[in-house]
Formats: C-alpha cells, structure tokens, sequence
C-alpha cells in the first residue's frame, strides 16, 4: 500500500479512524442502500462487475431501478453458444477451418492450437459479454482456483474453464468438488498422481491455504492435517487426452483419517470400494465447509475482488461478518451474497469510488467496451482472432496473462501484503499500459491489414451535445473516469485539445457543425478527429483512467 | 497543460522529479544532512544481485552428498542422480554437483563459489507463500513483516525514499527488479524501493495526466500512487535508457530468460548506475512430479531449470569480467524452501526445508561452509534436510561484509544479531 510522499497528513487521520462503538452505526455497512440511483452509482456497479461500461448498459440501466439492475446483473441468459474455433489451420484435415474444435475428437498435433484458439475466444467472450456479472465472476474464479495453462491437453482446459463460467454464480462448495475432481486442476495439483504408497499433498495443501479456509490469523490447519487431507484424495486419475476422470480403488488409502482440533478431531472413516473417493471427499468438504473460517475467506476474497483490498476492523465487522452469514445461511450459494454486496450502503459509500486499479484484463477489455472498438461479422474471424491475440499479449505484458498465473496462488494483486493492486502498476509495467491506450486511440492496431481502433468521432457522436465542448469532456470524464475532476482542470483540458490553444467554444462547435453537415469530407473529418484523439489520448493515458 | 501550470497546481512535494537537474535543494536542508548523516556507505559501491529461484530447488539432486549415497539413493531412488554421473569437485570428495551445473562447477573450481549448506530457518513452514515471505522479510517463522530486509536496509539508508528522488546525490534507482513483480525483499517500510525494469529498448514517455489536488481518501492515496509511479518512469526511464546506451560490447549470453535478465544487470552496472541492489528471477523449481526423465534421472525439467540457472550464472560472471566490474559484484541464489529427502512416485518431490545456497562472484570464498547434509538411516515421507546455516546468518554477513552496514544498524534490519560466515575474501 503506496504511502507516498504527499499524503503524510491522510496517514494520520486515517489511523484515527473511531473504534468506539458509538461511532460504529454511521459507517457504512452491509445494509441496503437506500441513497440516491443514477449514473453515477450505475457506473460504479457497472465497471466492478463487467468490464467497462458502455454507455448503451448505463442508458439501459438507468430507466431500471437497483434492485432491477442487479437482478439482470446476477442473472446471466446462457450464453448463445459461440464456441472457440479452428482459427489456426485453413487446411485441417481434422476440422474445417472455421468451425468448432470443441467436443470433436482429440488431435495431438492440433492440441497446443487449440488451446491458443481457447485463450483467443475467451479475450472475446469477455468483450462480448451479455449485460451480466458472469465474466468478471469467472476470472474471480480463475484467480481463486488458479491454474496454469502449461500443458497441451485441449480438452481438460476447455472443460476446466468452462466450469468456471458455467457455475460462475452457483454454489462454492459444488464448485469446490467439481474442481476436485476436474481434470486439469487435477494434473497442475498433482492429484493424479496422489496414491496410497505415495501420496502427494499438493493438492490437499492449497485445497485448505489457498481454495477453503485460507491462512488468515484463524486458520489453524496443521500439516497434519494437509498429509490427512491428501490420504483422503487418494486414487483419482485422470485420461488427459479424453479429459475423462475415475477413480483407482487400489490407490486409494483406506485407512482412518484423523483431523486436528481445528476441525473438532473429525475423523474420516477409511472407506472401500468405488464410491470410497467421492464419498471420503464428501466427508472432507463437509468437514471443511462447516468451517466458519471458510465462509470468511471467500467473502474476504469477493470483497477485495468487488470493492478494495483494504480491509480494516470496521470492515471486517461490518460487512465481512454478515457477508459470511449470508453464505453459510444460503448453503454457500453465491448469488446472495453477491447481491447483498452489491445493494449494500458500504459498496455505493464515498469512500470506496475509484479506489481500485484496474487489472490489467480490465484496463484493455473495458477500453475495447467502453470506446465501442469494432469487431467484424463471424466470417472475418481470422482479423478478430488475430486482435485478440495483440490483447492477451499487451495483458501479459502488463502482468497478468490469462490462464497463466504467475502461481496456484493467483496473481499477487488479490493477495500480496501490503502491495495488493498496486502491483498493477510500477515503473516497468506504467508505460505499457499507456502505449495501449495511446496505440488505441491514435492508430489502433493493424491486424493481418485491418485496424482495430478506439474510434473517437463514433464515441463522441454517441454523447449529447457534443458540439458543446463543455458538455463533451464533462459527459466523457463521466463515462471514463471515477475520479472527479475539477473546473479548472476541465477548461484547460478543452482550451489545450479541442479547442487548439484557443478560448472561444465556437471554434470547437463550427468545426463539430460542419463536420456533421458533410460528413463524407475527409478534411473537415480529420479537423474534428486530430482534436478529439488529443482530448481523448490524455483522458485514457492519465492516472485517473486506471481507477475504477 | 504547460509545466508551470503543472507545478503550480501539484502538491509541493511531487515537484523535484520533475524539475529539470533533479536538485536537491527544493528538499531543504534537513534532507540534505539526512542524507549525509545516513550514507555511511557512500565510499563502498559493492553491488548485490540476488538471484532468486521460484518455487523450492531440490537442494538434494543440486549439491549431493556423496559419502550418503546408498542413504541418498534409498530416500529417493526414482529420482537419484546415478553415482557415475555426479560431477567431482576440487578438494571436496564428500558431495558434488548435479550434471546439469557445470557452469557452477567451474566457478567453484576457479574459487569463485561458496556454496552453503544445508540453509534454511527454525520451525520450516511448507507454504509457498510462508516460506518466500520469511525468506523475503528475514522474519521468524512465526512472525508476520510486510517489508524486506532489502528494503529496510534501503528505508534505513534513505529515509526520506521516495520524496525528492532522484536526486543529484542518488540519481539513479536505489535498488532495480528485473521483471514486472515487486518483491517483498525490496518493500520498505512505506514502499518499494525497486524500480522495475522489463526492457530496457521500450522506454516510453509518460503521459503527465491531470494534476488536480487529490482527496484525502483511498481513492486519493491510489490516485497520487500512479501519479508517482508515472514521475518515476518517466525519471529513471532517462537515467536507464542513458546507462544502457553507455556499454557498446559485452560478452556472450546463453539464450535463456534468466541470462537475460543478468545480461540487463552487467549492462546497465558497466553503464555507469550507482545502483547497489539487483533482483533477478526464475521460476519453476516446485517439481512435485517428473522432475527428472524416467529412463535418466539427470534429464528432465528440473535438469532443465539446472542448466539454466548455471549457464546463466556462468556467462554473467564472465561478462562481469570482460567488463572489468567483477571485483565490485556478488551475487547470491535462494530459494523459498528445500523439497524432502524422499521423492513421491511422481517422480517428483514436495515442499521441504533447509537447502545449499550459492553465492558467487571475484570477492568470494570460493568452497563450502557447513558440513553435508545427514540423511536418516530410514527416511519417511515427512523427514526434511535439517538446518545448519539460518539465512538471516547469510544475510547479515552480506550486509556486514559485502554492502559495509555497521553491525548495529544491521542487528536492527534484521531484528537481532547472527553469527557471520566466512564467505568473502
């Protein structure tokens, strides 16, 4: 946590913050907002739980009220199957260029293609996504079950992160066994490899510090409890070409498995047969979930994923505690707790607007979304495929590359003392972020011949009065940023953009309006276009564009 | 917006980095003498660069105790490096090098390689992020720090880090991570004290942004965070770029990422940086399964990030020489954790404890210090390495011997007094 030089002063008075309980029913807890609902409040929900708003989702969801937006939020349609592709051979014999890999039979040779053609899709699926909190809960899930993309079995990573979307908002325990028992998850863990006469305890180890109870103050696991943990997983297999799971009885340890007193000394009877491993799993969730420390380490998770990493006394009493309540009352369903999170005083509260950085995914996805960057009809799928390549490289180049981790724990920006999201940014990783976006709006970025571009006519004819530069940079601060900014700040910005230097308006308004008159007129397009992409290239490369 | 206008608006302390020259007197006087009060260093310029390896090396199949090698091979038949294949050592008999390190074979013959045996701490705790924390903080296994011995070696240098950096007296970063993570071994006490560097051929300008006042509030805090972190960039990015186009040749690197990444260090050292810390890092040591190839146990992938981890080393010690620089370079490998003296039947191993520790470089000693590693007569799943050397032993005579701190500001950084070791000349 950045405790830079200017901000001595805040330091002090953010220690001082009251911890008599007389002054704890004014802060801002877990109880449902009741302020006010507009843009300001719908933006806020929006940019935390999809990538970017788009002005068309604000004006959606302000004829709607909270309640009803959250519903939507909360509620995805299933998706309409757009499935990855064969982006990567014209000529396969296998399947035609063009078309689905996915549930067709396994090719070796096309495997590690497949799964590039995987992490394509998904760079799409995120640009696309329905009006709903689906994607950002499926990298919530990725980062908290993490996994490492290092192996070429196509079918295992299709199935392992479709899993992630498809339970994206159901029940954490269910999601928990899935991913027990998932192919992938067990290879990376070594699961697989998890025998009776060698058992290996990676697997169980993150199960219990990185997936369940976490190693908050309270978590009082022992190793122990880890080498009992890993008996009890003994005996699964997985067919990495089929992606097909099962379960080995004679590598499974059938003995009495003793927990610590942490876990009340529950004891998992050795079990035999072919139901021994699921049904000593079962016992080992059950034992786990019933775990209060449990409940409180995913809240504390979906808080800093949600809302800020921070988490303070007042925090953790006032919305953690009811958080984890809510989960443990709703047998671990998600969507309760998310919408109580997300209607909650606390969430909409002044303190927590724009203070989180934005990852990485979030900064190039959101600026696709929010500037409306065209992407072409399916048949042009190689152009659009090819740009989603660029995202997940500029991604990874900033930190965070999409099914690869930098651990099994998740990118450090969700765990890492003091630091957390401001490992997003440091003096190697700033700069890129602003080639990006200045890339965006200047050229765009040619693929196989085509330019993706921020297009900053389309955005700005998309406002209300954009012949008014006043209104136009007022309006665009409030799409793009969290953060206000002042009067002052403002007129110079249009004195130094849009208005070349000059002080009257109507310089910016007569060329808009004649631009708008002929708008085939490639001179008094690029009048109009040279200004905005000035105005537009300084709002997305300063500071105040990586908040959110 | 002009740069009065930007200063005129920017809270005062945000303006040396910005102002042309870097002057220090924009701080006042009190900085000043802080800073000459505190620099008890500024005649030594003896640089570190520490090499981490991510993940828990195989202390065991790296350095191998040959006098136990039926005990050896029993605990880990699957896995065990076959006698014959072992690479002999000068002077010692009793263990030598995995195959896939000659490189460090070679330095150590040439005396330039202390390797120390058997490293680690009391109470070992198996957590990746645990043990990396201990070893990045210096901190007991049952104590929690938020910051690094680095770094508070560097907070205790240069108090008043980051304001009014650069300066004329320190123009240069304080302590360079190659690579986009920040390390917890280079976090002072308030922040990092690493500038990252990931290529040194991309060094872009910064956009200055909006300069309005920021809110006392979180949003704030961040907010003035980028800010900062922009100025830096921008700072430093002309300090880097200028060092880096200083150094025409330099000597022959293997193609790997490690060797890159200390290709980047020799560089910008030759280049001219003041810069006394470096942190470098590979990652993938965690070989729970198939570490080694089935039909040859000194194949594999963890003989893979062996060759890496060695040839690197080697070519960056010899530009070092080539560059004339290597009397003023040390540098230091570690690892998180050990793995157990038994492998599992994946043929890999899982998380362990104490492990030999390597530190190189013309001002070393080279040989071993501490005896080899005891390996029980019947080994079980459970049994690890036990410790000789604690790491914090490692550090403080680094920071005793090497960077020069006095021994009581140095029992402070690292929280109480450590028996020096014999690793420098």
């Amino acid at each position: 946590m950045f405790n830079g030089p200017d901000l001595s002063n805040d330091e002090k008075n953010r220690s001082s913050i009251p911890k008599d309980e007389k002054d704890l029913p004014s802060f801002p807890g877990l109880e449902p907002y009741k302020g006010p609902w507009g843009s300001g409040q719908i933006l806020h929900l929006l940019k935390r739980t999809m990538f970017g708003s788009k002005k068309s989702d604000l004006d959606h969801f302000k004829k709607r009220t909270l309640q009803q937006t959250i519903n939507e939020l909360l509620n995805p349609v299933p998706q309409n199957a757009s499935l990855p592709i064969n982006d990567y051979d014209s000529i396969s014999i296998n399947i035609p260029y063009g078309t689905t890999w996915v549930d067709k039979p396994f090719v070796a040779e096309e495997s590690a293609m497949r799964i590039d053609s995987f992490l394509r899709w998904s760079m799409g699926s995120f640009i696309n996504q329905d009006t709903s909190i689906r994607e950002k809960m499926h990298l919530f899930w990725h980062n908290h079950f993490a996994n490492q993309n290092n192996v070429g079995y196509c079918d295992i990573v299709w199935k392992h992160y479709s899993l992630l979307r498809n339970d994206a908002l159901g029940n954490f325990r269910e999601l928990t066994r899935k991913i027990a028992l998932d192919g992938h998850m067990l290879r990376f863990l070594n699961g697989a490899e998890n025998t009776r006469l060698a058992p290996n305890e990676n697997f169980a180890r993150e199960l219990q510090e990185l997936f369940c109870i976490g190693k908050g103050p309270n978590a009082k696991f022992t190793e122990e409890d880890v080498k009992q943990a890993a008996k009890v997983l003994t005996g699964w297999k997985v067919d990495l070409i089929k992606g097909i799971v099962s379960f080995k009885e004679e590598d499974h340890d059938t003995t009495d498995k003793h927990f610590s007193s942490f876990y009340n000394n529950t004891i998992i009877y050795g079990r035999t047969g072919p139901d021994a491993g699921k049904e000593e799993l079962n016992a080992l969730l059950d034992m786990i979930f019933k775990n209060e420390e449990t409940a409180l380490f995913i809240c504390r998770k979906l808080f800093r994923w949600f809302v800020y990493y921070k988490i303070d006394e007042q925090v953790e009493l006032k919305v953690i505690t009811p958080m984890a309540a809510i989960l443990r009352k709703n047998d671990y369903n998600i969507q309760p707790v998310l919408e109580a999170l997300l209607k909650s005083n606390h969430f909409y509260s002044a303190a927590v607007q724009g203070v989180q950085i934005k990852s990485p995914i979030d900064f190039c996805i959101g600026m696709q979304r929010e500037f409306n960057v065209t992407y072409l009809s399916s048949d042009q799928f190689a152009l659009n495929y090819s740009m989603w390549t660029l995202l997940i490289e500029y991604c990874s180049l900033m930190g965070q590359t999409y099914a690869d981790p930098p651990s099994v724990s998740g990118w450090p920006a969700y765990y890492q003392v003091p630091d957390f999201n401001e490992s997003w940014i440091n003096t190697g990783l700033y700069p890129i972020r602003n080639e990006f976006s200045a890339t965006m709006i200047d050229f765009g970025f040619n693929r196989l011949g085509h330019f993706f571009n921020a297009d900053v006519i389309a955005f700005a004819r998309s406002l209300s009065n954009p012949g008014d530069p006043d209104s136009l940079i007022a309006e665009s601060l409030e799409l793009l940023y969290r953060i206000d900014i002042s009067a002052a700040s403002k007129a110079e910005l249009k004195k130094n953009t849009l208005l070349s230097g000059q002080l009257q308006d109507h310089y910016w308004t007569d060329a808009w309006n004649d631009y708008i008159a002929d708008t085939e007129n490639e001179v008094l397009k690029s009048v109009v276009e040279n200004r905005l992409k000035n105005l537009y290239r300084f709002i997305v490369n300063s500071p105040e564009y990586q908040l959110v | 917006m002009n740069r009065r206008k930007f200063i005129r608006n920017s809270s005062t302390v945000l303006l040396p980095a910005f102002i042309n020259g870097f002057g220090i007197k924009a701080f006042g006087k009190e900085h000043l003498l802080s800073s000459i009060i505190k620099d008890y260093g500024s005649n030594n310029d003896n640089i570190l660069v520490l090499v981490q390896l991510a993940g828990g090396n195989d202390g065991l199949n790296t350095v191998i105790p040959i006098n136990y090698y039926d005990k050896y091979f029993k605990a880990r038949s699957n896995i065990a490096i076959a006698e014959n294949k072992i690479l002999p050592l000068t002077q010692v008999t009793s263990c030598g090098f995995h195959p896939a390190i000659n490189g460090l074979r070679d330095l150590y013959n040439d005396g330039k390689l202390a390797v120390l045996q058997s490293v680690g701490y009391p109470q070992p705790n198996f957590s990746h992020f645990r043990s990396s924390d201990i070893w990045m903080s210096g901190s007991d296994a049952s104590q929690s720090v938020s910051n690094g011995w680095l770094g508070r070696y560097l907070n205790n240098k240069f108090p008043d880090y980051p304001a009014g950096f650069p300066n004329s007296l320190e123009p240069d970063p304080l302590a360079i991570q190659i690579g986009t993570s920040s390390s917890l071994a280079l976090q002072g006490i308030k922040t990092p004290m690493a500038v990252n560097i990931t290529d040194l051929n991309n060094i872009h300008n910064i956009a200055p942004g909006f300069t309005d006042k920021v809110n006392d509030s979180d949003s704030g805090r961040e907010l003035n965070f980028i800010r900062f972190v922009a100025q830096q960039a921008q700072a430093y990015g002309v300090v880097l770029k200028k060092a880096s186009g200083n150094v025409e040749k330099q000597a022959a690197y293997p193609d790997n990422k490690l060797a890159a990444q200390l290709k980047i260090v020799a560089g910008l050292i030759k280049g001219g940086l003041k810069t006394r810390i470096y942190m470098v890092s590979y990652e993938g040591f965690d070989k729970h399964a198939l570490q080694v190839s089935a039909n040859d146990t000194s194949t594999g992938s963890h003989a893979e990030l062996l060759t890496i981890t060695s040839e690197a080393i080697k070519a960056f010690q010899n530009d070092l020489e080539f560059l004339g620089i290597s009397d003023r370079v040390t540098g230091m490998t570690f690892s998180e954790f050990g793995r157990r003296i038994a492998s599992n039947d994946s043929l890999g191993t899982d998380h362990g404890a104490a492990a030999p520790l390597f530190v190189f470089g013309s001002a070393v000693k080279g040989g071993f210090i501490g005896t080899d590693p005891v390996i029980p007569d019947k080994v079980t799943n459970d049994d690890n390495i036990p410790m000789q050397i604690d790491f914090r032993q490692v550090y403080s005579t680094i920071l005793t011997d090497w960077m020069k701190v006095p021994v009581p500001d140095m029992n402070s950084l690292l929280f109480r007094d450590y028996k020096a070791l014999p690793i420098f000349r």
